[in-house]
């Protein structure tokens, strides 16, 4: 007999959340308190759409934006929905590349949709168990020391996958990503596209596997196969169809694809995804898995010239990649009027301007905006990337946002680093920032504190994303939020050459 | 772990500095395995907890005892659950006695779980009873827990409590002000959707007091924004953005912006003394209706592509669909989005890029505006249609702006030269009355173009060489055969279509992105 299906399974198979899309209006009608759970908690993920516990009636929309590009049009509206929200409205940049956008009321979503759809934007299938956005090297096509431009590969695998054939009802997330440079980390996703050579021709090599998770971590190993970039939309497809077939539908803390490598054995799935992608008239060769990516990636801030002469991209740290309607206006505004409109979004939170000719750059570098999102920022805040934190996700311990740019703030006013370090920041053990590919991962957590309990991080240490990349181990399983800085000071003039500065008041 | 634990007599075991009450060596040895508040394994059991793996009774046992003590993280991994014979037990215990910790886990999960109908039947009635049966010190905190679960026995008791403490604040302002403490029931009354409340949140917000008070009454509002009868809303949130507090003004103006008929309001609302930032965020609020731009056209009813150019950029810059009409072509297909747009921004406009107060200015525009009222009603039926406004603009020729930007712009063209302007014939007293304005504000007379094929001819006395302006937006048949057909002295130079001029196509952008 075959086993109950669970809860979120059951919610699934009984209808897709794309089913919902033309009642949505309908739906906003009626309130959301009237939906049942399934469709608030689980269905309306399909679109886009997050109902979020810790601000209930205020909802969440995670977008898609394939490759991290956006343009100042599509920037300007989203920044319009926001601004309706007032005081609750707020924007993150993820560590997809993508942004979500916080404070809106269910009836908001009808004509943001529409408005979306106006300019080229899509939120759909953005959440739950679905293929999330596609991720690339965020200075594709500008980027002088690229390999090859990634944007044209995602955006077609994207294509390929939000098809009406395409996977709804995966068991489990998927991430994706293709690498385009030589700093393409792509590890953490459960299928990453490395550029590598075969026989000479440039091509990819697949990794499978990468995740990080409350139970395990991994990095993706090599499948052993190399395909070209053409066939990267069908042979995704493909493995998203085996993984849909096959995956673990029982336990949801064991269905991510590692598990199913795990099971098949690493050849055994790689028959398998073969024969699926056979079916689909795809053949990919064999290859070692030795490939391209040597080093870890760069942060792309400041003034940095583009492949195209006389062109630039101008690279902004967006603190712990928060974003409010004002700035995000003003970002679309800015780019419209010293570039061409394109932004960027990457993967470590930040933002970048492209296509700035020579003679705008004075003029971009003095525009007020870039007092918040210094081009130049401090070695710690360059290289923070934080999860949301208990401020809107209800599995978070702390306040990470918060507490990631108060402590480094107070860092960079103590100390003096002769380069940037890395330092990751986590709620929860669900790590959705990324706390093991930190140089310094942060995780949120409880600890005894004179006798209290009180807001606490596990600190990781040794995360490097370089040519032997290594996930960060356990440190310390409970520093206060209170001795952070202090601990953090040490940490950083014992083992990442920081000075503390002499005139620190 | 087994669920016949029925030992009377509790032993007490520390478990990582956290006294734990455990009974029978079994149950022991994995109740040593829950970890501690602090330790690093809780989490993770607590979310098995929450997924229904971990047994339930024996942790009932123990918090009904009072050997664990009832955490909020605990407790809101129990919500979803406990049946209802579990959760009348541990109401009835000390578990049951200090509402904070429950509040804390309702706050962390109920937005969620109270509305598993489950989860209501296990919680809802005993929450109603022990809400009552509480020390009244504690009685506005269970109710708090409470108004998670939407319900008309719920909405009245914080209704009840809403009302209540509004009259203490307006009778007795000398008195410490309860409301403050209670500022969280206002959203979750909201939430409960009920039509009755709309009066007493909007009067909450509406009336002098804290101004957290009125902030939170508001968002009860919003949070239930589309239960509320139009009537009240519409004035109470026309009040609200004249309001002194900024926020209040800000918020009262989005709520506005989402509602049906509220775009009305808001340009009611327009002009009016309010918080700079408030104003501005109000004409941001402002929508754009779908515009139809009605233009000559082509024989065969072909659109000249500087038409077609101007009206996709439009539509970008106003967001909202942007149609072109030619008088020589059948009405434009308007699809359900240029009616929902309409609909949204209450009505739709028309403007004529006409130059001239010709035949079709004075005959074809009344009766284009007729059909676009019979085709909103076909589109969306009698009723939404007669809320439907239709905006007629003055044909562009007419617009003083228009005046003025030809006289710099021609005068910029020629350079010093002399220059001509030509007209299509005109009929009609009116028009003769136009051309003669049009003659004195561009200090000189117009020409009627030839009839086809006949060479242009020139005013005595005019000058060798110069320019001709025929006026028109776009291509047409007079400027080509003036400029192709060598119909123009050679030594003149035809200007190109107005519309090709970059001023022009700036003022045209400017000002149509500009109307309502």
């Amino acid at each position: 007999m075959a086993a109950a299906l669970s809860k979120i399974e059951q919610a699934k198979a009984e209808l897709c959340g794309l089913e919902l899309a033309p009642r949505l209006a309908e739906l906003a009608a009626q309130g959301w308190d009237s939906l049942d759970e399934a469709t608030l908690t689980i269905r309306l993920k399909w679109l886009g759409i997050f109902f979020r516990p810790v601000t209930p009636g205020r909802f969440m929309v995670r977008l898609r934006l394939p490759n991290g590009v956006i343009h100042a049009d599509q920037l300007a509206v989203l920044a319009d929905a926001l601004d309706r929200c007032g005081e609750w409205g707020s924007a993150d940049i993820t560590t997809r590349q993508n942004l979500q956008l916080r404070g809106l009321l269910l009836e908001d979503m009808p004509p943001l949709l529409t408005a979306m759809e106006a300019v080229g934007l899509t939120s759909r299938q953005s959440g739950h168990d679905n293929p999330r956005n596609i991720t690339g090297n965020p200075f594709a096509g500008i980027d002088p020391e690229e390999l090859l431009d990634t944007r044209p590969l995602v955006e077609a695998i994207q294509q390929r996958l939000l098809a009406a054939d395409g996977p709804r009802n995966l068991p489990r997330k998927f991430n994706i990503a293709v690498g385009g440079a030589p700093d393409s980390f792509l590890l953490h996703n459960d299928l990453a596209f490395l550029p590598a050579e075969c026989q000479g021709v440039l091509g990819f090599t697949v990794m499978v596997g990468g995740f990080f998770s409350a139970q395990r971590n991994a990095l993706a190993i090599p499948l052993g196969l190399w395909l070209r970039g053409e066939q990267l939309p069908v042979f995704s497809l493909a493995v998203l169809r085996h993984f849909e077939r096959c995956g673990n539908r029982q336990a949801r803390n064991k269905s991510r694809v590692m598990y199913l490598v795990d099971e098949l054995g690493l050849e055994g799935y790689r028959e398998a995804v073969l024969a699926e992608f056979a079916t689909l008239g795809g053949e990919a060769s064999s290859h070692d898995g030795q490939h391209l990516v040597t080093r870890a990636p760069r942060s792309g801030l400041g003034v940095q010239p583009q492949k195209q002469p006389g062109l630039h991209w101008v690279g902004l740290s967006v603190p712990v990649g928060r974003l409010d309607a004002a700035a995000m206006a003003e970002l679309a505004a800015v780019a419209r009027r010293h570039g061409n409109g394109e932004l960027r979004f990457t993967e470590a939170q930040n933002v970048l301007i492209a296509n700035v000719p020579a003679d705008r750059l004075e003029a971009l570098l003095a525009e007020p905006l870039l007092q918040r999102f210094s081009p130049t920022p401090g070695a710690l805040m360059a290289e923070a990337v934080s999860c949301t934190g208990n401020r809107y996700c209800s599995f978070a311990l702390i306040p990470t946002k918060t507490t990631a740019q108060a402590v480094v703030e107070e860092l960079e006013r103590r100390l003096e680093l002769p380069h940037a370090v890395s330092t990751h920041w986590t709620g929860c053990p669900n790590a959705c920032g990324q706390p093991y590919m930190g140089e310094i991962g942060l995780m949120g957590t409880k600890a005894r504190h004179d006798g209290q309990m009180v807001e606490a991080v596990k600190l990781f240490l040794g995360g490097d994303m370089g040519a032997d990349p290594q996930l960060a181990e356990l440190h310390d399983k409970g520093v206060p939020l209170v001795q952070l800085v202090q601990v953090l000071e040490n940490l950083l003039v014992e083992r990442f050459g920081a000075r503390r500065r002499t005139n620190v008041g | 772990m087994s669920a016949e634990v029925v030992s009377p007599s509790p032993v007490r075991v520390e478990v990582a500095g956290s006294p734990w009450t455990v009974e029978g060596g079994k149950l022991q040895r994995e109740f040593m395995s829950l970890a501690a508040p602090g330790e690093s394994d809780r989490w993770h059991q607590l979310q098995a907890l929450q997924r229904g793996h971990l047994p339930l009774e024996p942790l009932i046992v123990q918090l009904v005892n009072g050997a664990v003590s009832p955490q909020a993280d605990l407790l809101a991994a129990l919500w979803g659950q406990i049946d209802r014979a579990g959760v009348e037990r541990l109401l009835a215990s000390a578990a049951g006695a200090d509402p904070r910790p429950w509040l804390e886990a309702a706050r962390q999960e109920l937005p969620r779980l109270a509305l598993q109908p489950r989860v209501i039947a296990a919680w809802l009635d005993p929450l109603l009873v022990h809400q009552t049966q509480v020390d009244p010190s504690q009685q506005l905190c269970w109710l708090e827990v409470l108004a998670h679960f939407q319900d008309p026995r719920v909405a009245q008791r914080l209704r009840r409590r809403v009302l209540e403490l509004s009259r203490q604040g307006s009778t007795a302002p000398a008195r410490p002000d309860g409301r403050v403490a209670a500022l969280p029931l206002l959203p979750l009354l909201g939430r409960q959707r009920q039509r009755q409340d709309a009066p007493l949140l909007l009067q909450c917000s509406l009336d002098p007091g804290p101004l957290p008070w009125r902030r939170a009454a508001l968002e009860g509002v919003a949070l239930g924004l589309s239960a509320w009868p139009l009537p009240l809303l519409i004035p109470a949130l026309e009040r609200l953005a004249e309001d002194l507090s900024p926020a209040l003004a800000a918020q009262a103006v989005d709520l506005l912006a989402r509602v049906p008929g509220g775009q009305r309001s808001l340009r009611q609302l327009d002009g009016r003394r309010m918080e700079p930032s408030v104003a501005a965020r109000l004409q941001r609020r402002l929508l754009c209706t779908p515009l139809v731009l009605v233009v000559h056209g082509r024989q065969g009813g072909e659109i000249p592509l500087v038409f077609t150019d101007l009206a996709q950029q439009l539509a970008q810059r106003r967001r909202a669909p942007v149609l072109l009409q030619a008088l020589t072509a059948e009405a434009p297909m308007a699809d359900a989005n240029f009616w929902h747009q309409a609909q949204r921004a209450g009505g739709l406009t028309m403007v004529p890029l006409l130059l001239l107060p010709g035949e079709h200015v004075r005959r074809d525009l009344p009766a284009l505006a007729l059909a676009w009222r019979s085709a909103a009603k076909a589109a969306l039926g009698e009723s939404a249609a007669s809320r439907l406004s239709l905006r007629r603009h003055p044909f562009l020729g007419s617009w003083p702006t228009w005046h003025a930007l030809l006289v710099e712009k021609l005068e910029h063209a020629a350079a010093g030269r002399p220059w001509i302007w030509l007209h299509h014939p005109l009929q009609g007293r009116l028009a003769q009355r136009y051309l003669q304005h049009l003659a004195r504000v561009l200090g000189r007379v117009g020409l009627a173009a030839p009839e086809p094929g006949q060479p242009l001819e020139l005013p005595e006395g005019v000058g060798a060489t110069g320019l001709v302006v025929p006026l028109g937006l776009a291509p047409s048949r007079m400027a080509e055969s003036l400029n192709m057909g060598g119909l123009a002295p050679c030594t003149w130079e035809v200007l190109p279509p107005l519309l090709d001029l970059p001023g022009v196509r700036t003022f045209l952008l400017d000002r149509l992105e500009a109307l309502a």
